[in-house]
C-alpha cells in the first residue's frame, strides 16, 4: 500500500536522467524519494532489494556490510582467477554487481506450483509468474542457499560462492530452479485446473 | 575500535573455493566489453614500472621529492625477510596478496622521516622520532617504508609490530621467576625473538657480535660471554620460559654493541603509547590488572628507546587504537604518551602523517584501477569517493572495497 | 361424541378455499435493480498453449533454458499481455463509463439500472 494517491510520478532517482523527464513531470506531484536510495556510485537497484532481504532486525547497516564483503570476496576471488588464467582474460568479469546481477538472472524461475483444490484432491498446478516474483524467488533461494552453512562459515563468504556458482549457470540455486521447473513439467497435465 | 583491526580469515577459503571450482572460468557471458570501460586495465606488468603512478626504484634511499605518490614495489626476498613476522595491516596484507605484488607508496612523512635518517649523526645519542596521526591514515605503512631502508641499510632492526598486543591480548601470561611481582609473557617474547632472528639473520651472520658478559639462566643452562649473539636468541627461542629475560638481554646488549661501535640499530616500535597505557588487560594473582610496567618486557622496550645510547635511530608510532576506550580523545603524542611517556621520549621528533593529497589519491584511484580493484568506473566517481572518503587512506580502502 | 376420521376419508380431503387463503410475498415480485459480478471474474486459465510449447521444449533440451529463449519469450509475453489485459479491463470496470450497446460489464449495468429503476 502506497501511502500516496495513484497519480503521484515515481521519483528519478539519477541526476543524469532528471533531466531528461523533467518537462514531463514540471506540474506532476512527485513522491518523495527513499532514503535508501542515492545517485551514487554505492547505489545498484537490484543490490539496494538485496540488502533489504538480508536485513534482520531491521539492522541495515549490517546487511550493507555483509554485501560489501561479499563483493570484496568474489572481487578477489576473480581477480585471483585472473592473474591465475594466461588465456581469454577477456571473459572473466570482475565487477562483482554484475556477477550478481548475471547470479539472479540465472537464477529467476519461470514457473511456480501452486496447491489448487478439486474435489477434495489436493493438485500441485503450475502457474506463470511475475517478474517481479521470478526476482524475489531468485534472491530468496541464493540467500536461502547462502544461509544453509556451517556455523564457523561466514555468510559473505557463503554468498560469494553462491553468486559465483550461479553466475556460471551450476550450483545449488540454479538445481533448485532446474528441479521446479522439472516438477512444472511433471504436472502439466494439471495446468487448465488454474483458476482464481 | 576493535573493528578498526578486523582481519579477514576467509582469503585461504577462497582460494579453495577457486581451487573447487577450476574447470568453470566461464564467470562471464555476454560482457567482454565491459572490461574495456576499466581504461588502465590494460597495462600489463612490463609497462607498469614506466606508468606514471610507479616507480621502478625500489630501494628506498633513493626516493626523493620526485617519487612522492608513486609506488614502489617491494621485493618478494625482501618483504618475506621484513614483513613475515608482523609490520603490515592484515588488511594490507590480503590487498598484497590479491594484487599480486607489495606495493608502498612512496609518501611525504616517510620521506621526511628518511631525511632525518639519513642526515643523522650517529655518533650523538639515538634521535627519537615519533609518527602520530588520526586513525588510519598509515603511520604503520611509513614505519614499514622506513623499516625497509633500515633493512637495506644495514640496521639491525629491533621492531615491534604491533606493542598493544602485549598488553592487550598476551598469549599467556606467567609470574616472573627473576623479578617478583612481575609478569612474564614468555610466547610474545619468544615469537618477537622469531621475529628478530627472521628480520636480522643476515646482518647477525656477517657482523660476527659478540655478547660482553656471561648470563646464568639456571644452574645448568648459561650463555657464556664472548658467544655469537645469535646463540643468545636461539637460547631464548628454544627455551619459551626464558625468552622475557633472553629479550632483556638481548636489547641491553644491543644497546652496548651499538655504542661501541659495533653495529647501527633501528627500534620501530608501532603503538609505544601502550607502555604507558594506564591499565593492562593481564590480571595478576590477586585477580588485579597489572600496569604495563609490571611486565618484563616492558623495560628493555623503554631503556632502548632511551637517550643514552648512540649509533642508532628509534622510530616510534603512538597511536589512538593502542589505547583503550576512555583514553583515545585526541592523537596528539602529549595526550596518547601521557606525563611519564612524553617525559621519558623527551626530546624527540615529531612527524605528522597525514591524509592523502590530491596527488596521491589520485595515484591510488590510479593504481586500483590498475589492479581492477574498482571495477565499476562511473564517471566522477574520484570525486565522491574524495568526498566520502575525506581522502583517508583506510576509509578509501573500505569504500573501495565493494566496488 | 367424536366421529371417526374413516366417514370423510371416503369423500377426500376437501379443496381449500381460495378466497380464504392469504397471499403473502415472501420475496418482491419483481427484478432487483442490481446484477452481482461473479460471472464477470472468468477464468485464470491462460497461456496454456504456450505453457505446452514451453514444457516441450524444455523436456528436448534437458531443462536447459539457453536453447529455449525463442519459447521463453513468447511465454513471458503472453502471460504479460494476459495480465496486462487483465488489469485493463479492471480498470476500466471501475471507471465504470456507461456506454450505449448491449455489451456491458456488471458496473455499467449496475450504473444503467440504477437510472432506471423498477417502481416500488
Amino acid at each position: 500500500m502506497s501511502m500516496y494517491p495513484s497519480h503521484f510520478a515515481e521519483p528519478v532517482i539519477q541526476k543524469d536522467s532528471q533531466a531528461a523527464s523533467r518537462n514531463e513531470l514540471a506540474h506532476i506531484p512527485i513522491k518523495a524519494a527513499t532514503n535508501d536510495s542515492s545517485d551514487s556510485i554505492f547505489f545498484g537497484v537490484l543490490q539496494n532489494k538485496l540488502v533489504k532481504y538480508i536485513t534482520k532486525k531491521g539492522n541495515r547497516s549490517l546487511a550493507n556490510e555483509l554485501l560489501t564483503e561479499t563483493f570484496e570476496i568474489i572481487k578477489r576471488t576473480q581477480i585471483e582467477r585472473y592473474n591465475l588464467s594466461k588465456s581469454d582474460r577477456e571473459k572473466i568479469i570482475i565487477d562483482a554487481e554484475k556477477l550478481l546481477i548475471n547470479a539472479i538472472e540465472n537464477s529467476r524461475p519461470l514457473l511456480q506450483l501452486s496447491a489448487i483444490k478439486r474435489g477434495g484432491v489436493k493438485y500441485q498446478v503450475p502457474i506463470p509468474l511475475t517478474e517481479k516474483k521470478s526476482y524475489f524467488l531468485a534472491m530468496k533461494w541464493l540467500l536461502d542457499a547462502a544461509r544453509e552453512k556451517d556455523r564457523k562459515v561466514k555468510l559473505p563468504e557463503k554468498l560469494a560462492w553462491e553468486i559465483l556458482d550461479a553466475a556460471c549457470g551450476q550450483g545449488r540455486v540454479i538445481k533448485k530452479k532446474d528441479d521446479l521447473h522439472r516438477q512444472c513439467e511433471s504436472n502439466r497435465a494439471y495446468a487448465h485446473y488454474r483458476w482464481s | 575500535m576493535k573493528m578498526f583491526r578486523k582481519q579477514f580469515v576467509h582469503l585461504s577459503r577462497v582460494s579453495t573455493h577457486l581451487q573447487r571450482n577450476a574447470i568453470a572460468p566461464c564467470i562471464a557471458s555476454p560482457a567482454a566489453e565491459m572490461s574495456t570501460n576499466v581504461a588502465p586495465a590494460a597495462a600489463d606488468t612490463s609497462s607498469a614500472a614506466t606508468n606514471e603512478f610507479r616507480t621502478g626504484v625500489t630501494n628506498p634511499g633513493e626516493h626523493s621529492e620526485l617519487h612522492v605518490a608513486k609506488f614502489y614495489t617491494i621485493p618478494v626476498e625482501e618483504k618475506k625477510q621484513i614483513f613475515s613476522g608482523g609490520g603490515l595491516p592484515k588488511q594490507y596484507e590480503q590487498q598484497i596478496k590479491t594484487f599480486t605484488e607489495a606495493c608502498l607508496m612512496v609518501r611525504s612523512p616517510a620521506l621526511e622521516l628518511l631525511q632525518y635518517i639519513k642526515n643523522a649523526d650517529l655518533t650523538n645519542p639515538a634521535v627519537r622520532y615519533v609518527l602520530y596521526g588520526d586513525n588510519g591514515v598509515g603511520k604503520t605503512l611509513t614505519m614499514a617504508h622506513v623499516l625497509h631502508y633500515g633493512a637495506l641499510n644495514e640496521f639491525l632492526l629491533v621492531h615491534v609490530p604491533w606493542a598493544p598486543n602485549w598488553m592487550k591480548r598476551p598469549k599467556e601470561a606467567a609470574n616472573s621467576a627473576s623479578q617478583e611481582g612481575f609478569i612474564d609473557l614468555p610466547f610474545d617474547a619468544a615469537a618477537w625473538l622469531v621475529h628478530f632472528k627472521t628480520q636480522n639473520a643476515k646482518l647477525l651472520g656477517k657482523l660476527q657480535l659478540k655478547t660482553s658478559k656471561e648470563y646464568v639462566w639456571s644452574k645448568r643452562e648459561s650463555t657464556p660471554a664472548g658467544a655469537p649473539l645469535m646463540e643468545l636468541v636461539e637460547h631464548g627461542i628454544a627455551r619459551i620460559k626464558y625468552a622475557s629475560e633472553t629479550t632483556a638481554a638481548l636489547l641491553a646488549e644491543l644497546k652496548q654493541l651499538a655504542s661501541a661501535r659495533q653495529c647501527k640499530i633501528m627500534v620501530a616500535i608501532d603503538g609505544f603509547n601502550a607502555f604507558f597505557h594506564p591499565i593492562t588487560r593481564i590480571f595478576s594473582d590477586n585477580k588485579q590488572r597489572v600496569t604495563p610496567e609490571r611486565i618484563t618486557l616492558t623495560q628493555p622496550f623503554l631503556d632502548i628507546t632511551n637517550y643514552d645510547w648512540t649509533n642508532g635511530v628509534c622510530v616510534l608510532s603512538v597511536d589512538k587504537i593502542a589505547m583503550t576506550e576512555g583514553y583515545m580523545a585526541s592523537y596528539m603524542p602529549r595526550y596518547l604518551l601521557g606525563k611519564d611517556g612524553f617525559e621519558h621520549l623527551d626530546p624527540f621528533v615529531p612527524v605528522h602523517v597525514g591524509n592523502y593529497t590530491d596527488k596521491e589519491f589520485l595515484s591510488y584511484i590510479n593504481y586500483y584501477l590498475d589492479r581492477h580493484w574498482i571495477s565499476r568506473a562511473q564517471p566522477g566517481f574520484e570525486e565522491q569517493l574524495k568526498f566520502m572518503s575525506n581522502m583517508n587512506p583506510y576509509t578509501l580502502m573500505q569504500l573501495v572495497r565493494g566496488l | 361424541m367424536r366421529i371417526p376420521g374413516a366417514l370423510f376419508a371416503a369423500r377426500g380431503r376437501a379443496p381449500q378455499n381460495e378466497k380464504e387463503v392469504p397471499f403473502q410475498e415472501i420475496l418482491p415480485l419483481r427484478l432487483k435493480n442490481t446484477v452481482s459480478g461473479k460471472a464477470d471474474s472468468g477464468s485464470d486459465v491462460a497461456c496454456l498453449q504456450e505453457m505446452g510449447v514451453l514444457f516441450a521444449c524444455l523436456k528436448d533440451n534437458e531443462f536447459v533454458e539457453k536453447y529455449c529463449n525463442k519459447e521463453i519469450n513468447q511465454f513471458q509475453k503472453c502471460y504479460k499481455f494476459y495480465m496486462d489485459r487483465k488489469f485493463e479491463a479492471k480498470k476500466t470496470v471501475n471507471q465504470g463509463v456507461v456506454q450505449p450497446g448491449n455489451n456491458l460489464n456488471y458496473k455499467q449495468l449496475n450504473k444503467y439500472m440504477r437510472r432506471f429503476p423498477n417502481p416500488n
